[in-house]
C-alpha cells in the first residue's frame, strides 16, 4: 500500500505507461477455466472496449481487477507498482479504480443527490461520516457531476424512481464523483433505448483522456460508436486486439464470436 | 377515520370492563378469588397444565361440597387462571398482578425452582400466600410460601436407605446441571459418607441442559457397576431421560445388575418416555397413582370423570383447554390438591382469608389424602408417607416399600447429624 | 442536515432536505415524553391510591419493563431496519447487561439471604468456599461488582466487547444474510447453555434473584420502582434521540446504502465491515443498557433470557411495529407486551393463538408494520383513484407520515 496518494504529474509524458496490467492470469472455478493465461494492458487515459461471447471471462476479469476474486496465478498491477491481488475491494477502489456493475446498482432509497454525495472522494472512515457535513467545494463538484450525467433535474428524486437508463447514468456519475483514474464499466448500454445508448457513448467519449476507461459491451453498434481499440476475449484469453474494423474482419473472431452473434 | 374506530373500541372495552365489574360485585359476597399460576404455554406447559387441571378439579370438588365456611358464609372458590408462559420474569409479573389487581386470597403455582425464586420476593412484599407442590431442593423457607412438595429427605434419603438395605455399596449420582440435582447430590454424598460408604465408591456427575449424548456416561456406569452392588441415583430431568435410558438398555445395564432410582419421573412424565426401557427401574415419591386407598380410588375416579366434563361449580368460570385423553395422576398433582384442602381447612379454622391468620392456622393442619394422612409442620413443609415404586410397562409403579410419617426438613444440615 | 443550506431544489422530499426532526415529530416526542416521564409517574406518586386516576406501582413497573424492551427493540431496528443485519441474538447483549447489574445487586443482598452469609446463596450451596477459599467463596471476578460504578461500566463494556469480537469475526469473513442470523442465534444459544452451567459461577439455571437493595435503597419500595421507571423512560428517550441522530448523519445514509446495495458501498471505497461492526456494537450497548434496567424491575435474570426465542420475540416486536423507522419498534415492543400481559390473564388458554394470528396477519398483510398502516392505506387509496381517472398521478412519496400516538406512550 504505497501508491494511495495520486501522482500529480500524471500526464501525457507518462501516457505510455500502463495504468493497468494483467500478466499470465489464470482463474478456475470448480474445474471451469474462467480466465486462462490472460495478458491485458491498459494505457493511461485510454478508452478500451472489451467484447466477447458469454462466458468469455469479461466480468471475471473485472472481478479480478477490483479485488472481488483472487486469481489462481498471475500478476495484476496498477501503474506497474501496486499489486492488486493483495488488496480488497475498498482498498482497490481507494487507489482510484471505480467499477460500474452490469445491472445498475444504486441506492434506491436514497435521493440521486445522496447517491452522489456518498460517492464523492474524501475520507471513508466510520468516524468521519458521523460528523461530516457537505462543504461548498463538494457541493460544486456534486453539481458538476450531476450536470455531466444529465440528472440535475432529478437530484431530489429517490433513485428508485429513475428509469433504467437514468440509473445507469447515476451509477456512472457515482463513479465520476470518486474521481477515479480507472473506470471499469460493465455493459453501460444494457437495457437502454437507442437514444440513451447514444448519449452514453457521448458521455464516455467526453471522459476519455481524463480517465482510463475500460468498457465491456455486447452491442456492436455501440462499440462502433465508441470506435476505439477493441480487445476480444474468448475462453478467458485475449483472442485479438485492434480497431473495430480489424477485429470484425479477423477470421477467428468471426468464427467464435461474430458468427454466433449473427445467428442470434 | 382511524381515530373514530379506535375510540369506539375503547368505549366498548370500557363497557365490557364495567359489565365484568358488575358481575364481580354480585358474586363478591360469597366467592373468594384464588390464583392459579402455572405455565400453560412454553416449555413447562406439558408438566404444569396437569396441575392447573387438578386445581380446577379440586375447586370444583370443594365448591360442590359447600365451599369454604368463613364467618358463617359459604364461599365459593373463584379461580383466576393466568399463564406465565414458562417465562420467569413473567411469573413475577403475573404473581404481582394476581395479588394487586385480582387480590387473590391465595395462589397455587410454580413448578421449577427458578419460577418460585422469581415470585418469592413478590409474595413477601405483598404478604401473599403461595402453595408450592413440586419436589425441590429445599434450602429455602419463606413465611409466605407453604411447600407441600417433597423435600430432599422425603425422596432422596429414603431412596438411598432402601438401596443400602438392598445391599448396594456403590452409588453413581447422575443429574442435570440444575440446582435441585446439585443440592440433592451434595446432601446424598454427605449422607452416604455418614453411612460408611467410602468417597471412592461415590461418583457425582452432571450433564448440561439439553444433553443428549449419554454414551460416555453409560460406559462409565457400566465400568463402575462391573463389580456388582452398584446403583444409579438419577436426578436427570425431563427429556434427557429418553437418550439416557435408551443408552442404558443398549449397554446391557438392567434393574437387576444396576438399578436406577429416578426422582424426576412421575406417572405424568412417563407418558413421554419409552416404557420398555424403564421397566424394573425405581421411582420414589410421596404418592403413586397405584396406591390402594379408598381416598385414592375416589380421587382417580372423580378426576377422570371431571376431565370428561370439566367445570368449576358455583362460580361463573368456564374451563377450557382440558384434554381428557390418556390422563394420569401423580405426586405433584396430589400435592397440589392437598394444598387446596389444607388452605380451606386453615381458612375455616382461622375464620378468615387474611393471609397472616391463615398461615398461622395452617400449622398443624392434618388432611387424610390419597397417600395417607399429612400434617403441615411449623417449617411450612409436610409430614408425609414416602413410597418406593418399581416401574411397570404400563407406566404405573408397583409399590415395593413404604416409609410412614417422614417429616420434611428443608435445611440439610438439620438431618445430616 | 447541512444539505439544505447549500442545495436548493423545489421538492424537499428526502430526509436530508428537512431538519433531523420535523415539527410534527418533535411535538409527538414531547407529548410522549411528557406522558411517560411526567404524567404517569406523577399519577403514581401524587394521586392517592383510592382515586381512579391512581397508577399503581405494579402498573408502573410493568410499563418500566416494557420500556426496557422498547430500548432493546430500537437496537434491533438499528441493525435490521436500517442496516439490513438481522441479528437473532440481541437478547444475549440484553442479558449480559442484566447480569452485570444483577451481580452488583446480588452482592448488595448481604446477610439477608437464606443462609445469612456475605456471599450469594447459590455460592453457599455450591460450596464455592472450597474453590475460592481466599475470598470466602466469592469468585475473584465477582469482587469488583461490589462497586456500582464498576457494574455500570460493565453493563456497557461486556456487551460491547462480546459484540465487537463476534462482529469482527463475522463481518471480516463476510458472513451476511441468513448465515449471520443463524450464527448470531447460535452465539446466544451457546451463551445460554454456558450460563446454565452451575460451574460458570453465575447462578446456573436459577440465575440471579431476590435482590434487596440498589445504591442503598430498598429495591421494592414504590419510590425506587418509580425512579427505575423514570430511568427506563429516560433511557428510551435518549436512545430514540440518539438513533434518530445517528441515522440522519452521513453514517446513517451509508447504513441504509449497505442495506440496499452493500456491494456498491464496498466498491465505493467504504470498508463496509467497519460500518456494520460499529452499528452492531452500538446495538449491543443499547441492548445492554436496556437489560440493566430490566433486571432490577423484574427482579430476576436467568439464562433463559438468552435463549434464542427471546431474541426472536424482539424481532417480532420490530416486525409488527414496523421496521425502518424509530417509532414502529417502540410501538411494537410496548404494544405486543401490553397485549401479552393482558392476554395471559384474560385469555390464559387461548392467548398464544390470538397473538400468533396477529403476528401472521401483520407480517403477511402489513409489510411495513402497524406504523406503516396509514401510508399503506394512503397508497391503496391513491392506486384506486389512479384507476378511476387515468391521468397521471405521481407515485407515492416513500416517507410515511409520522404515526398516530395511540399506544406508543402509555
Amino acid at each position: 500500500m504505497t501508491t494511495a496518494i495520486p501522482s500529480p504529474n500524471l500526464s501525457l509524458a507518462h501516457s505510455k505507461e500502463f495504468i493497468l496490467s494483467l500478466e499470465g492470469v489464470n482463474k478456475t472455478f470448480d474445474g471451469f477455466q474462467a480466465i486462462s493465461d490472460l495478458n491485458f494492458y491498459v494505457d493511461d487515459g485510454e478508452l478500451r472496449v472489451i467484447i466477447g461471447p458469454n462466458g468469455a471471462g469479461k466480468s471475471t476479469m473485472l472481478d479480478i481487477i477490483t479485488g472481488r476474486t483472487r486469481p489462481d496465478t498471475g500478476k495484476v498491477e496498477f501503474k506497474r507498482d501496486t499489486d492488486l491481488t493483495r488488496l480488497n475491494e475498498y482498498q482497490i477502489n481507494r487507489l482510484g479504480i471505480g467499477r460500474k456493475f452490469q445491472t445498475p446498482s444504486v441506492y434506491i432509497e436514497h435521493t440521486v443527490f445522496e447517491n452522489i454525495w456518498l460517492s464523492l472522494e474524501g475520507s471513508r472512515s466510520v468516524w468521519s461520516t458521523l460528523f461530516s457535513r457537505i462543504t461548498p467545494a463538494q457541493r460544486e463538484r456534486l453539481q458538476a457531476v450531476l450536470t455531466t450525467v444529465g440528472l440535475s433535474d432529478q437530484a431530489e428524486w429517490k433513485a428508485g424512481r429513475l428509469s433504467h437508463g437514468q440509473k445507469q447514468w447515476l451509477e456512472i456519475g457515482m463513479l465520476l464523483a470518486q474521481n477515479p483514474k480507472v473506470l471499469l464499466v460493465d455493459e453501460p448500454a444494457a437495457g437502454m433505448t437507442d437514444e440513451e445508448t447514444h448519449k452514453t457513448g457521448e458521455l464516455l467519449h467526453s471522459l476519455e483522456g481524463k480517465h482510463s476507461i475500460v468498457v465491456i459491451e455486447h452491442d456492436m453498434t455501440f462499440v462502433r460508436q465508441l470506435a476505439r481499440k477493441v480487445t476480444v476475449l474468448h475462453q478467458g484469453h485475449v483472442l485479438c486486439e485492434g480497431s473495430v474494423d480489424e477485429v470484425q474482419n479477423n477470421e477467428r473472431v468471426i468464427e467464435v464470436y461474430l458468427g454466433r452473434k449473427k445467428k442470434a | 377515520m382511524k381515530k373514530n374506530s379506535l375510540s369506539l373500541l375503547t368505549q366498548s372495552c370500557r363497557a365490557a370492563a364495567l359489565a365484568a365489574g358488575l358481575a364481580f360485585t354480585v358474586n363478591a359476597a360469597d366467592t373468594v378469588k384464588v390464583g392459579v399460576l402455572h405455565s400453560l404455554s412454553g416449555t413447562m406447559a406439558i408438566s404444569e397444565t396437569s396441575l392447573k387441571d387438578v386445581l380446577l378439579f379440586t375447586f370444583d370438588e370443594i365448591n360442590k361440597s359447600g365451599g369454604i365456611k368463613v364467618s358463617g358464609k359459604n364461599y365459593m372458590i373463584d379461580p383466576v387462571v393466568v399463564d406465565p408462559a414458562s417465562n420467569w420474569p413473567l411469573f413475577a409479573e403475573k404473581a404481582e398482578q394476581l395479588l394487586v389487581k385480582d387480590k387473590v386470597a391465595v395462589t397455587f403455582g410454580c413448578w421449577t425452582s427458578v419460577s418460585r425464586k422469581s415470585v418469592l420476593p413478590v409474595y413477601e412484599r405483598y404478604n401473599g400466600l403461595l402453595f408450592y407442590p413440586v419436589q425441590y431442593e429445599g434450602e429455602e423457607l419463606s413465611k409466605n410460601i407453604f411447600y407441600t412438595a417433597e423435600a430432599v429427605n422425603q425422596q432422596a434419603i429414603p431412596a438411598v436407605d432402601y438401596m443400602l438395605a438392598e445391599g448396594k455399596k456403590k452409588f453413581y449420582l447422575l443429574g442435570s446441571d440444575y440446582v435441585y440435582p446439585r443440592t440433592t447430590n451434595k446432601i446424598l454424598k454427605q449422607y452416604l459418607k455418614l453411612k460408611g460408604i467410602p468417597e471412592t465408591d461415590i461418583v457425582e456427575i452432571y450433564t448440561p441442559f439439553g444433553h443428549t449424548d449419554y454414551q460416555t456416561i453409560v460406559a462409565a456406569i457400566k465400568q463402575f457397576a462391573a463389580g456388582g452392588s452398584a446403583c444409579v441415583i438419577s436426578t436427570l430431568n425431563g427429556d434427557t431421560n429418553v437418550p439416557f435410558f435408551k443408552e442404558y438398555a443398549n449397554a446391557g445395564l438392567t434393574s437387576e445388575n444396576c438399578p436406577v432410582v429416578s426422582f424426576s419421573i412421575s406417572e405424568d412424565e412417563f407418558r413421554g418416555l419409552p416404557a420398555k426401557q424403564l421397566v424394573g427401574q425405581l421411582g420414589c415419591w410421596t404418592y403413586f397413582m397405584s396406591l390402594k386407598t379408598p381416598e385414592n380410588a375416589a380421587f382417580v375416579k372423580n378426576f377422570d370423570a371431571w376431565l370428561k366434563d370439566p367445570q368449576v361449580a358455583g362460580v361463573d368460570y368456564k374451563v377450557t383447554g382440558v384434554d381428557p385423553k390418556g390422563r394420569v395422576t401423580c405426586s405433584p398433582m396430589n400435592l397440589s390438591r392437598i394444598g387446596v384442602y389444607l388452605w380451606k381447612q386453615a381458612c375455616e379454622k382461622a375464620d378468615s382469608f387474611e393471609p397472616d391468620k391463615v398461615a398461622a392456622a395452617l400449622i398443624g393442619q392434618k388432611f387424610k389424602g390419597p397417600a395417607g394422612e399429612v400434617t403441615m409442620q411449623a417449617n411450612h413443609h409436610l409430614v408425609n408417607n414416602v413410597y418406593i415404586g418399581e416401574t411397570l410397562a404400563s407406566g404405573q409403579f408397583k409399590i415395593i416399600k413404604t416409609f410412614t410419617g417422614v417429616a420434611a426438613e428443608p435445611f440439610s444440615e438439620k438431618f445430616l447429624k | 442536515m447541512a444539505t439544505q443550506r447549500y442545495f436548493r431544489y423545489p421538492q424537499p422530499q428526502s430526509r436530508l432536505m428537512t431538519r433531523t426532526f420535523s415539527k410534527r415529530e418533535l411535538i409527538l416526542i414531547l407529548l410522549l415524553a411528557l406522558g411517560g416521564l411526567v404524567v404517569l409517574p406523577g399519577l403514581n406518586a401524587f394521586v392517592p391510591a383510592a382515586s381512579a386516576l391512581h397508577v399503581s406501582s405494579f402498573t408502573l413497573s410493568v410499563y418500566g419493563k416494557y420500556l426496557t424492551y422498547a430500548v432493546l427493540a430500537l437496537g434491533v431496528n438499528l441493525l435490521w431496519g436500517y442496516t439490513g443485519i438481522l441479528s437473532l441474538g440481541q437478547c444475549l447483549f440484553f442479558s449480559l447487561g442484566g447480569y452485570a447489574l444483577g451481580m452488583y445487586l446480588m452482592l448488595m443482598i448481604g446477610k439477608l439471604g437464606q443462609y445469612k452469609t456475605d456471599i450469594p446463596d447459590f455460592m453457599v450451596f455450591l460450596e464455592f468456599v472450597t474453590k475460592y477459599p481466599a475470598t470466602g467463596g466469592l469468585p475473584p471476578h465477582w469482587i469488583p461488582f461490589k462497586h456500582f460504578w464498576f457494574a455500570a461500566a460493565m453493563v456497557v463494556t461486556v456487551p460491547a466487547v462480546v459484540a465487537y469480537g463476534f462482529g469482527w469475526l463475522a463481518f471480516r469473513s463476510r458472513i451476511k444474510g441468513v448465515y449471520f442470523s443463524i450464527l448470531s442465534q447460535a452465539l446466544t444459544y451457546a451463551a445460554c447453555l454456558m450460563f446454565f452451567r452451575n460451574d460458570f459461577t453465575f447462578g446456573g439455571n436459577n440465575g440471579l434473584t431476590d435482590f434487596k437493595f440498589l445504591l442503598g435503597y430498598d429495591i421494592n419500595a414504590p419510590g425506587t420502582k418509580r425512579v427505575l421507571y423514570l430511568c427506563s423512560a429516560g433511557l428510551l428517550l435518549l436512545t430514540y434521540l440518539f438513533c434518530r441522530w445517528l441515522t440522519s448523519t452521513k453514517f446513517g445514509l451509508i447504513q441504509r446504502a449497505i442495506r440496499d446495495s452493500e456491494n456498491r458501498v464496498l466498491f465505493s471505497g467504504y470498508a463496509t465491515a467497519d460500518f456494520k461492526l460499529f452499528v452492531f456494537v452500538i446495538a449491543a450497548i443499547i441492548a445492554g443498557l436496556g437489560g440493566a434496567l430490566f433486571v432490577p424491575q423484574v427482579g430476576i435474570i436467568n439464562p433463559s433470557e438468552m435463549s434464542p426465542e427471546k431474541s426472536l420475540e424482539a424481532v417480532v416486536w420490530v416486525a409488527v411495529g414496523g421496521r425502518g423507522n424509530m417509532l414502529g419498534p417502540i410501538l411494537g415492543a410496548i404494544g405486543i407486551n401490553s397485549l401479552k400481559s393482558y392476554a395471559t390473564h384474560a385469555w390464559a388458554e387461548e392467548w398464544p393463538y390470538i397473538l400468533g394470528f396477529l403476528f401472521i396477519f401483520v407480517t403477511v398483510f402489513m409489510p411495513k408494520g402497524i406504523i406503516g398502516l396509514p401510508a399503506q392505506l394512503g397508497e391503496i387509496k391513491r392506486r384506486y383513484r389512479a384507476r378511476q381517472q387515468p391521468t397521471a398521478v405521481p407515485l407515492a412519496p416513500e416517507n410515511a407520515p409520522p404515526v398516530s400516538s395511540e399506544g406508543a406512550g402509555e
